[in-house]
Formats: C-alpha cells, structure tokens, sequence
C-alpha cells in the first residue's frame, strides 16, 4: 500500500518519458490520472488507520542489502500520516495547477512528480539510508524544475538551494553510518532500522556530535534561522506548482526528520542545545514577519512570512512536550494549506496581469469578487484568526513553549516575540490583501475575468480545510498524540536509564 | 669497504641524474637523466646481489631495465609527437595542463 | 450571504438579516423570561456542545455558559441589534451592496453572542477575534474609499495586539490553574493567588491589553475615531453599543481575578477616567457629527472602566446599557440628519433642522439629555450612580470624583453644542432635508423610548445581577457631592448655551485666544501622529533595513561567502597546477625525501 503510494508517481514519471513530447493530452492525463491515485490511496490510509496504536502501520519490509541489514522499510504513525496526505495533495494540486505549462510540459511534469515520489518516500522510510535515499531524491528534480523552469537568478538560486541542502545532507549521512556503526559496536550486528535505533543509549559526548549532524540537515531544510538565506532566493526564483511543493511539503520534511529522528535518538543533546534552537527559531519568526512588512512583490512578501511560519512550527518541537509537539504537526499541515493556497492566488494575479508589485495592484476586487471572498479567507487564517486552523495550531505551539520544561528560562521571551510577530502578520496580510483588493483603481485591464472554475476548484479545498480544522481540529489531533506520546516517553525513559530525572510531565 | 663504495656511487649517480632532470630543459636531456637514474638503481641492485651472492638483485636489474626500455619508448614516441607540432624544444613550453 | 449578494433581492435580505437578529432577541427573552423564573441556585448553567481539542494536557470543550451576565449582555446584543437590523434597510437602501451588508451585520451579532455565551477564555478569545474581523469588515465596508480601507486595517491590528495580549493571559492562566473554565479558573483562583500576587497582575494586565484594545481606552484608542468611515449603522451598534462594550464584559466577567488585584483595578479606574475627560475634550472641537459621538463613546467606556475599576460591577452594567440605548439613538439620530442631508456629516453645513426634520429633532434631543445626565433619563440614573461612587466605594477617592465631575460637565458641553449647530438657527446649506422614513423613524422612537425610561431598571437590574456579582450595589446618600454631580451635566448644557448664544464673532475670539488650546484637541493631541512616528516608520524602516543590510550583507553574504572563498582558494591551489612537469617531478622529489626521512627517523 504505502510502496504503491511511493512509486505510482515515479512509475509515472518514468512513463512520462516515452510519451512524445507534443502529446499534451496523454502527458496530462498520466499525471493528473498518477497524482489522484496518489491522493485517493493516501485518503484509503486515513480510513483505515487506527488511532489508538502507538507504533507503525502498514509498514512494509524489503531486504535491501543483506550484508549491512538495510532493508527497504516503510510504515506510517499519527505524525507522518497527515504529511503523507498533505503532500499528495499538494502534489495534484500543483499538477492540476501547471497543467497549461507550455515549453517543456513533459518533463516539468515528470520532474515534478518524481519529487513527489521523493518526498512521499521521506515521509514513509523507516530506514535510515532509506530515508536519506529520499532525501536526496527530493533534491534532484527541485533542481531541474527550478532552475529551467523559474525566473530571475533561476540558476543562482537553485545553485545555492541545492548546495547548501546537501551540505546538510553529507553531515547527515555521516551521522546515519555513524549511527550504524555504534549500533554494530554494541549488538555485532549493523541494523539501519529507526525503531530498533531509538532503543538504543548513546554516549552524551556521541549524542551531541550525532545530534549536530542530523540538525543540520533539518535545520536547513525547514529552514531554521540563521540558516535560512536560500529560501528567498529559492522561492522566488521558483515556478509556483513546485514552490507549491517545496514550501508546501519539503519545508515540512525537515521538521518532521527532528521529531522522529533527534527526539527519540539524542535526548541529551535536545536538553542542551534546545534552549539555543529555540532561540534560533523565534528570531526567525520575527525576523520573517519583519522583513515582510517591508515587501512590495507580493512572492516576496509570502516567502518571507513562509520562513515566519515555519519557525513556529521549529519553536514547537522544542518546547519538548505535547501541546508543542503536536501543535506542530498540526501547524504544518495548516501551513502547507495555507502557504499554497497563498502562492495559488499570487500565482492567479500574476496570470491576469502579468506582474507582481503591490504598486501594479489595485482595487482587483470589484472585478473578481470570487477571489475577493478566497483571498481574504485565506489572507485571515495566514494570519492566524482564532477560529480558522492558523490560530488553533499557534496556540498549541505557544501554549506548549509558554508550559515548556526545557525552555523555561526563556519562554516568555518567546512567546512575546512570537505575539510581536502575530500583530505583523496582521499588518502585512491585511496589506497585501487590501493593497490588491481593496481600494479603487481606474487602470484595470478591460476583460479581467474573476477566477474561472478551474482555478475556484483548486483554491475550494484549502478554503474547506481552513475553517474545518479550525472549528473541529479534533480528528486531525487524536491522531497524532498516541505518536508524539511514544516519542517523548522514549525521550524520556532513554534519561531515565541514564539516571536522571527529566520527568514532571504528563 | 665495498658496501660504502657501491652505496656511494650509486647515490652520487642518483642525485647527478635527479638534479639533471630538474635543471636541464631539453626533454632528450631529460630522459637520458632519468636513464641515469635507473641505472644507479641497477648499479646498487647489481652490487648487493653480489654481496649476498644471491641471483634476485641481478634478475630485478634485468626487470628494471625492460621496464627502462619499454618507458623510453612510449615517452619517446610522446616527445617526437610533441614536437613534430611545436618544433620547441623547451619543457617549460607546454603547459597546456595548467589548471 | 455576501455570495449570492447581488442577487438577492432587497426585501428578502433585509427580511433575512433582521429575521434572524429577531428570532436570536427572542430567545434571550424567553431565556430571561426563565432566569426570572427559577430558583436563586438554578441561575446559570453550561452547557457542552462537543470536545474540541485534547493536546497534551490540554484538554478543550466548546461550551456555552449561560448566566446572568450573558443573558444580560445578550439582550442589549441581539435587542439593540434587531433594532438597529431594522434602522438599516432604511439607511443602506440606496447602496449596492445591500446584502453583502447584512450579511456582516449578522455575523457581529454571532461573534458578539459568541463572545458573551463562551464559558471558557479559549473561546472568548475566538469570539473576541471575530468581532474583530466583523468590525473591519464593516469598518472598510465601502472598499473603494482609501480611507476606509486604511481606518479597518487600523482598527484591526489594534484588535490583534488585543488578541495577543488575552492570549498570553490565557497561557499564564493555563500554565498556573490548568484549566481555561470560566468556572474552574474563577474556583481555583481564590485558593490560589494571594491579593496583589505578580502573577495574578500580569494575567489581568494582560487581559486589559485586550479590553483596552476593544474599548478604545488610552493607548489604544486611536482607531476609534476613524473607525467612523464605516455607515452609521455600524457605528451605532459595533462602536457604541455592543463591541466596544466588551471589554468591560470582560473585566465584569472575570471581576474574580481581579478583586484578587486590587492595583490593577486603580489601574483600570485611572486608565478610565483619564480617558473620559481626554475623549470628552477632544469632543468639545471637532466638526463631523459622528467624530463626536465616537469620542463620546470613548469617554462614556472610561466612565464604565473607572466603575468596575473601583468594583461597582453592576453599576458599570447599568450604565452600558443605558449607554447602548441613548448612544445608538444618537448615533442613528445623526444617520437620519446625514442620510436627510445627502451624506453631509460637517455640523458647520447644517442648521435649523429642527423645522425639517421634526422627529429626528426630538430623538437627538432625548439621547442628548440622556447622555449628558439630564435629571429623570436613564443617563441621569447611571452615571449618577457611577459618579457617587466614584468616591464611596471601598476604592474610590475625591479625585476619581472630580474628575469624573469634570467629564460628566464636558459630556453635557459637547453634545449639546452639536445639538445647536445642527439644530437650532439658521440653515446653512441649500440641500433642502427631508424626514427620513418611517422605517428608520420607529427604530428611533423605539430607542428614545428606553432612553427615557430603562433609568428606573435600575435596581431591578442591580437585584438580577447580584447573583454573579454576589453583592448588591449600594447607593451612598450624600447630598453634596450628589447635587454637585447633579449639577455638572446641567453646567455642560448651559454652557453650550450660552457659547452657542454668543454668535459668530465670540466663537472666533474664543477660539483665537485658545489657540495652542484648539489645535491640541483638535489634531486629537497629535498622538496620531506620535505613533506614527514611534512605531509605525520605524517598523517599515527596520523591515528595509532588515532585508537590505542584514540579509544582503550579512546573513546571505556568510553564505555566499563560503562559495567565493572556496573558489578563491582553489585558485590559489591551482596555481600549483603549471603544467610545467619540470615542477611536477621537483614536487615528486620533495615527495620522496620527506618519506625518507620519516622512515629512516621515526
């Protein structure tokens, strides 16, 4: 099942190089036709999971490469389940969204679902070169796609995307193999396997090397500030379905490599250099919001508020406890929600007229008072309206920080920032959206037509979503706590062996 | 007595032909130091062979040399392709290699 | 609503808006109806809808508290609302965008009921933020206007710093008791804090963050005058009536946690009081109607913080409902001038009203009276009540007293010198006014009606709300200081008669003489402007700086730094690379040696 959902895209994209590159109508049909299978397989998942195990489900076994114990091994739990879902559906969104590309449709659209693939697979591998396998699978086509497909500093960004990526990803593949082989030093036997790694106690001195390690391929890719100089860069240069993706879903993959990774393997580690992270992470989510205020390109405004998100979602996993946690999980799935229905409607605007300057826009809402209604919908929970899923996922998270053990000293300090950063978001929001949409302008092109059905499709289930999660986020959270629990309880008890009492929680 | 001797003349061999093949920029020259070279090599082989009255240094001598033909060849056929183009006959000159 | 807008047509919409605020006020009624009914202990109850959220320890339930409080505020809500629902088919009948109107219009009542029904902070929160976004949508309801479109964003991240403030209240609140339960909080939190305790200061510090940011108290308060670009409609039930009411809820709601603090209470009185006389001296200068009924609104909600602040919880009940009656009268009165008018909204351009629009005249006049406390009107009653006890309270003092004095005299000055300018005289403009209908006229009257008698209510309303407040309110007899309050509206309106009754030329010289005076209150203390040049131009410029300096230069520049001196030094390296072999085989040489060395010395 979950090898079916990895491999539908790839097998596609595969295909996707026999077709002739004139036969638009075969090409959109084997993409649009591979990401909805994608999408309604992961939904099956949904259906079928059981949310009271705390382990994995439907995991899947392959012997690899004997010698070394590496097996191709995928499953799913509460956490990784909800990002499955989420980027199979970016994935068809992003697909039906590019489906009018011209130069180079066939092999745009087969890049972009072999890094669907890839991301899929980082989501559901289980072992740890596995995993990295994906990682870098996930790297490979975002640089084709943006590169030959995007604009302005197109190969610069990329160029600097990908590097700086894979020096994260060299650190962690060297911390993987030198994970393998304390595993080996203490069993006799190599095992890649993360389950079986999470069980085992590593010395505090190897805990804060490992731990660097892994980091620093996470931290780059969600990004975590100060690391976080090529998503500018990167998203703006970016074609939007694939900036649909890799905001939308790669973003995530890093955060998510923390929790399963770093929580469960280094809780030494965590305790010491939590504090500092989460540091990081806050000033990046003022930082963000800040330099957004300033922006003009409506892209630019976007992905700045993006790396503002995104350090929420940081700032929550190290607050170490469940409300954190799980906050955050629940505030990536909203964040790739909301972010791409962002870059969905830029990328509409752009379309109708043909730049991206707040000072080209004005007044669009008499014209397009269908996008009127979307777009402030979205612009409100981007914002974090109570009672739409932004808000619900920043409360938890600040909740969980305010609460937090390990960061007591300093949580005050974070959550105020975090609020300073609330009232900007407000402020560039309601400027972006009024900017565009507000206010009279007697220079609109004749014939700007509102938002045809096509594109009201697109935006409708992310509209959906947004008030769904955020009046009844029950079902998406009961899902993931039996997971986030397992995780800190091994924290935990991995400290408790050790002699120390980390506990006092719930 | 006669192990300093054969070590010394060997040595002294050895180093006129490194330090011709550093000086000199006539690639001919050159080879004829690098000759030199090896030959010091099968003087000192040669010389212990019989000093141990043993057979290996002598068959190694042998080895060496047809290794020494064999590279004169195929340099020398390197060097007149050289210069059947440039009509140069200074090492210095070619650094088309230079990174 | 707002999607099938333009299609609707105008009688089913306005039959839909005012429907449901109507059927909504009925169910209060049945629901007081049953309050008054049952026993003492029966009073209040929650009800649970459905389990929100459970993360971690933190556990959510979406429940309504229905209690005196809520069913109070309930009534003025959806009452004064359907009252208003009413007024507006009059009013917006020309507007194209009629039932986009009364679709935000039904949504503030939802948030509003939202907000006073919610049984825990998590959900007044929500319900806070949704009066928040109904007001900015009412607010910049004609988009087109640039500043209209400017005043909602104002209003709104105002109403964000708010929202942030309650919700970091709601942390500490969580962090300390475990529970965000009106009722667990209020239980535990007697047990739990000593009176003056730090923490029980920052939570309701921080809860006033949010009330100040409602209610339009200094700081915060900047938003309320422009948030007079919306219709009057909105201005009369979000900005007087209701919305801006709700901070005062709130400190009522939670008057627990703040008898356990007693400083932040002084705080509240202060905060409230100055605010009354700074909004009330403001009102005394300005030309547009409805600037100066805002401002009067600002300074009657200072009147309402300086009574709980000194903890007469019903009292400052009392006089927000009296406020919501004569205020939205006023305000809808000045909606009749203004839709009599053509739009026209400078007093200076109207006059002798009183002749054409005889209804109109006679409503503005009650609510006048009412609000400057004109013996007899409800005003009279509540603001007596909160004047008296200003001092009598067990934290009043004489300077609470003489301020309030003071404001009370301001209130009656400055809307009785509108009530001339517009009314009295001659007119000066040629737009010949007409009475405005019927449809608007009855809601008028309805409201006049109250204004003139919900005065009497008063101790029922006292006797309705002990139960949550657990005291009566007592009424301290005290002759002098009761005449003097007394008194002070009736100073205000002679006042405002004799500086109307001086004609043209005294106003210049009085205005000349108080120059500096003038262009303080009229540029509302410049404080605008202060803030614009304290936080809002260095906020964009530290953004620029942000991006350009720190981004450009720095953090990016580290990066790319790496990739430049990486290539910088494979370049020196390269040089190594000659291509002369000459040097190759020196460099083999020195090879050699070296490794000699090393085997024969080590």
């Amino acid at each position: 099942m979950l090898t079916l959902i990895i491999f539908i895209p790839l097998i596609a994209a595969l295909a996707l190089l026999f077709v002739n590159k004139d036969n638009t109508g075969t090409i959109r049909n084997i993409s649009v036709g591979a990401a909805g299978l994608t999408f309604l397989t992961s939904l099956t998942l949904l259906s079928r999971f059981d949310s009271s195990l705390q382990g994995m489900q439907f995991t899947e076994t392959l012997a690899w490469v004997p010698m070394f114990r590496i097996n191709y091994q995928v499953g799913v739990d509460g956490i990784s389940l909800w990002l499955v879902i989420l980027t199979a559906f970016i994935s068809l969104i992003a697909v039906c969204f590019s489906l009018d590309r011209q130069a180079g449709f066939r092999n745009f659209m087969a890049l972009l679902l072999a890094l669907e693939a890839g991301t899929l697979g980082v989501f559901m591998a289980l072992d740890m070169i596995l995993f990295y396998v994906f990682w870098e699978l996930m790297l490979v086509p975002t640089y084709f796609l943006i590169g030959i497909w995007g604009e302005g500093k197109r190969v610069y960004a990329t160029t600097k995307f990908v590097l700086y990526t894979l020096v994260g990803s060299l650190f962690m593949l060297l911390g993987i193999i030198w994970l393998g082989l304390i595993h080996f030093e203490a069993t006799h036997e190599f095992s890649f396997d993360i389950q079986v790694l999470s069980h085992m106690k590593i010395d505090p001195a190897d805990q804060v090397w490992l731990f660097l390690f892994f980091l620093s391929a996470f931290a780059i890719k969600i990004p975590i500030f100060p690391l976080h100089s090529w998503l500018p860069h990167a998203y703006i240069s970016s074609p939007i379905p694939v900036l649909l993706l890799l905001t939308g879903a790669m973003s995530k993959a890093g955060a998510y490599g923390i929790i399963r990774f770093c929580l469960p393997l280094f809780p030494d580690a965590v305790d010491s250099f939590g504090l500092v992270i989460a540091f990081g992470a806050a000033a990046g989510i003022v930082y963000g919001a800040w330099i957004a205020v300033a922006q003009r390109d409506l892209k630019a405004l976007v992905a700045y508020s993006s790396i503002s998100h995104l350090g929420f979602i940081a700032l929550g996993i190290f607050a170490l406890n469940g409300e954190g946690i799980e906050g955050s999980v629940l505030q990536m799935v909203n964040h790739g929600i909301i972010a791409s229905a962002l870059f969905i409607i830029v990328g509409i605007l752009e379309k109708r007229l043909g730049s991206r300057s707040l000072d080209d826009f004005r007044g669009l809402g008499k014209a397009m008072p269908l996008l009127y209604g979307m777009f402030m919908l979205i612009t409100l929970a981007a914002l974090g309206l109570p009672g739409l899923n932004g808000f619900v996922g920043e409360f938890l998270i600040l909740m969980g920080v305010w609460t937090s053990l390990l960061l007591a000293d300093l949580s005050a300090i974070y959550v105020l920032m975090a609020g300073l950063a609330i009232v900007f978001a407000s402020i560039y929001m309601l400027y972006m959206f009024q900017g565009a949409m507000q206010e009279k302008n007697d220079k609109i092109p004749e014939g700007l037509a509102d938002i045809n059905s096509r594109e009201f499709v697109l935006l409708l289930p992310a509209c959906i979503l947004v008030v769904l999660i955020g009046l009844y986020p029950k079902p998406f959270i009961d899902r993931v706590t039996p997971s986030v629990e397992s995780i800190l309880t091994l924290e935990k008890t991995l400290n408790l062996h050790a002699g120390e009492d980390k506990g006092g929680h719930h | 007595m006669g192990h300093q001797f054969v070590l010394l003349i060997s040595a002294t061999i050895f180093c006129v032909g490194a330090v011709g093949f550093l000086i000199r920029k006539n690639p001919l020259v050159m080879f004829m130091s690098v000759e030199l070279m090896l030959n010091s090599v099968n003087f000192l082989l040669i010389g212990y062979s019989s000093f141990q009255n043993s057979m290996d240094g002598q068959i190694f001598a042998l080895m060496i040399m047809t290794v020494a033909a064999a590279e004169v060849v195929v340099g020398l056929a390197i060097i007149l392709t050289i210069f059947r183009t440039r009509h140069d006959m200074d090492v210095d000159h070619i650094n088309t290699l230079k990174g | 609503m707002s999607w099938f807008g333009n299609g609707m047509s105008r009688k089913r919409a306005g039959l839909i808006g005012c429907g449901s605020v109507g059927l909504s006020f009925l169910i209060t009624l049945i629901a007081l109806v049953g309050f008054l009914l049952s026993e003492e202990s029966e009073k209040g109850g929650v009800s649970t809808l459905y389990n929100w959220v459970t993360a971690g320890s933190f556990s959510l339930n979406m429940s309504i508290l229905v209690d005196p409080l809520s069913v109070f505020m309930l009534l003025i809500i959806t009452g004064v609302g359907f009252v208003i629902h009413i007024y507006s088919i009059g009013y917006m009948e020309n507007d194209p965008e009629f039932s986009r109107f009364f679709s935000y219009l039904n949504f503030f009542i939802f948030s509003m009921s939202l907000l006073v029904l919610a049984a825990d902070f998590f959900f007044l929160i929500v319900g806070w933020a949704f009066v928040g976004l109904a007001s900015y949508l009412l607010i910049g309801f004609w988009k087109e206007k640039t500043s209209a479109v400017l005043a909602a964003r104002k209003a709104f991240v105002m109403n964000v710093i708010g929202d942030v403030g309650m919700v970091i209240a709601a942390f500490i609140i969580f962090d300390h008791l475990g529970t965000l339960n009106f009722l667990e909080v209020f239980a535990a939190a007697k047990s739990t804090f000593r009176p003056n305790d730090d923490t029980i200061l920052l939570i309701t510090m921080f809860l006033l963050v949010g009330a100040f940011a409602k209610s339009a108290q200094i700081p915060l308060h900047t938003w309320l005058a422009d948030a007079m670009e919306g219709p009057t409609p909105v201005s009369a039930l979000i900005h007087a009536a209701t919305m801006v009411t709700a901070g005062v809820y709130l400190i009522a709601r939670c008057h627990v946690l703040y008898e356990l603090a007693p400083f932040t209470m002084y705080l509240i009185a202060s905060v409230g009081v100055v605010t009354a006389i700074f909004a009330g001296s403001m009102a005394m200068v300005q030309y547009d109607i409805k600037r100066v009924i805002a401002y009067s609104t600002m300074s009657q909600l200072g009147f309402m913080f300086l009574a709980v602040g000194v903890g007469m919880y019903s009292i400052a009940m009392f006089h927000l409902m009296t406020h919501a009656f004569f205020k939205a009268l006023l305000f809808l009165s000045a909606g009749s001038v203004i839709h009599g008018l053509n739009d026209e909204q400078d007093i200076r351009k109207m006059g002798g009203l009183r002749h054409s629009m005889p209804v109109t005249h006679v409503t503005f006049l009650i609510g006048s009276l009412a609000l400057a406390g004109f013996p007899l009107t409800s005003g009279f009653f509540s603001k007596e009540a909160i004047i008296i006890n200003s001092y009598h309270a067990d934290m009043g003092n004489i300077i609470f007293w003489a301020i309030a004095v003071l404001g009370a005299v301001m209130t009656g000055f400055y809307i009785f010198r509108v009530y001339f300018y517009v009314f009295s005289g001659q007119p000066q403009t040629d737009v010949h006014a007409h009475e405005s209908p019927l449809i608007m006229i009855v809601p008028l009257g309805f409201l006049a009606f109250l204004s003139l008698t919900a005065g009497f209510g008063g101790g029922m309303i006292d006797s309705f709300l002990a139960t949550y407040f657990g005291t009566n309110m007592p009424h301290p007899d005290d002759p002098i200081l009761e005449t003097i309050g007394l008194s002070a509206g009736l100073i205000g309106i002679v006042g405002a008669i004799g500086f109307y009754m001086t004609g043209k030329d005294g106003l210049e010289f009085a205005k000349q003489m108080l120059a500096p005076l003038y262009d303080l209150l009229f540029n509302k203390y410049y404080i605008d402007e202060i803030y614009d040049f304290l936080i809002v131009k260095p906020t964009r410029a530290i953004g620029a700086f942000l991006e350009k300096r720190v981004e450009k230069f720095g953090v990016d520049f580290a990066v790319d730094q790496v990739g430049v001196q990486t290539r910088e030094v494979s370049r020196l390296i390269s040089f190594w690379q000659s291509g002369s072999v000459r040097l190759y085989a020196f460099n083999m040489i020195v090879g050699v040696v070296t490794i000699l060395m090393f085997v024969v010395f080590l």
